[in-house]
């Protein structure tokens, strides 16, 4: 596992951004890491959370799972790093 | 003919509010009193994201716990003053009521607690990780008094400590609810409980056990939170009883 940065933070980071797109809670969803197959929350993953968007990284194995980019063409949602994303 | 679709439900936008009050939380920390219009009502433990937008554009934002119990209207939100920060100086040193700024809430269901939820409830807050407890402790008042609770409070000194004095107004009328406070800096002088980092011994000695299979929420800075999660589960906690919710750098 790598080192700990005080500038991480997790999926709730993101889920103000999700909001603004998903009609469904985001944080809640489970996301099934495509490299590992961990299931965890959304609310679970790593993240690095900046205005414009996010970068969630699976808290098992660290391997990205889902970016979020917010631009003035509209928000991009890029989860080739999920294998599943689960609403509940 | 393209014709746009009904939304077929509510997403999230920002609204502008105004500031009704501010007060002091402890020493770093100040507790914003918002008017807000459109606010279909929050959860206990749900946060909201602040957008500030400077005279030439640029924009800042970031996320704070709602401190206000969910059945009281209002929203207030606690913020900490980081040391050149972008957003908590202004927050918390600048805004008077009166002034505006953007709101997007109320967001999240995953760091939430309600009374149909259950117990026994163990709540790990580290610095201004108390405000979304504070909003838990007041639901829980109002609608699930019998609930066994402990919260343990992490907090540099008595002088940093945010809703003191409503938290162990809380305690004191309430048996089943135990306040366990730990200062990591400067404790009282004649000070008798915890004054030290959380540690798995304090974890022990303050939780419920894990065959009680309590409900568990952490929440404070990253590493706080990564200390307190991965210790629980060392001593047997299940993973998926603890919940976490991570803040950025603080005066912690």
């Amino acid at each position: 596992m790598d080192t700990l940065d005080a500038n991480e933070l997790d999926g709730n980071a993101a889920a103000g951004l999700l909001a603004s797109v998903f009609v469904l809670d985001a944080t809640r969803a489970r996301i099934v890491c495509a490299a590992c197959g961990h299931d965890a929350a959304l609310a679970e993953q790593r993240a690095f959370a900046l205005e414009l968007g996010a970068v969630l990284r699976c808290p098992n194995c660290a391997d990205i799972t889902v970016r979020i980019a917010s631009t003035r063409h509209g928000v991009f949602i890029d989860m080739r790093g999920a294998q599943v994303v689960h609403f509940v | 003919m393209a014709t746009s679709a009904p939304p077929l439900g509510r997403r999230l936008d920002w609204q502008t509010v105004r500031v009704e009050s501010t007060e002091p939380l402890g020493r770093r920390a100040r507790l914003l009193k918002l008017g807000v219009t459109d606010w279909p009502g929050h959860l206990p433990g749900q946060h909201a994201d602040v957008r500030l937008t400077a005279d030439d554009g640029y924009e800042a934002q970031r996320s704070y716990s709602i401190a206000s119990a969910a059945h009281e209207p209002g929203v207030s939100l606690a913020v900490e003053h980081v040391e050149g920060g972008e957003v908590s100086p202004y927050l918390t040193t600048e805004i008077r009521p009166g002034d505006a700024f953007e709101l997007r809430g109320p967001i999240g269901g995953y760091f939430v607690w309600e009374a149909a939820n259950g117990g026994p409830l163990y709540l790990c807050a580290g610095g201004s990780g108390i405000a979304p407890f504070k909003a838990v402790l007041e639901h829980r008042e109002r609608f699930a008094r019998g609930v066994p609770t402990t919260v343990l409070y992490a907090v540099r000194s008595p002088e940093h400590a945010m809703f003191a004095e409503r938290i162990n107004a809380l305690a004191t009328s309430d048996p089943a609810l135990q306040i366990v406070w730990t200062y990591t800096r400067a404790a009282p002088k004649s000070w008798r409980g915890y004054a030290r980092r959380v540690d798995a011994a304090m974890l022990r000695e303050t939780a419920p056990r894990p065959d009680a299979r309590p409900l568990i929420y952490v929440c404070g800075p990253t590493p706080f939170v990564e200390l307190v999660a991965s210790t629980l589960v060392e001593l047997g906690y299940a993973p998926e009883s603890i919940r976490t919710e991570r803040f950025g750098p603080s005066g912690e």
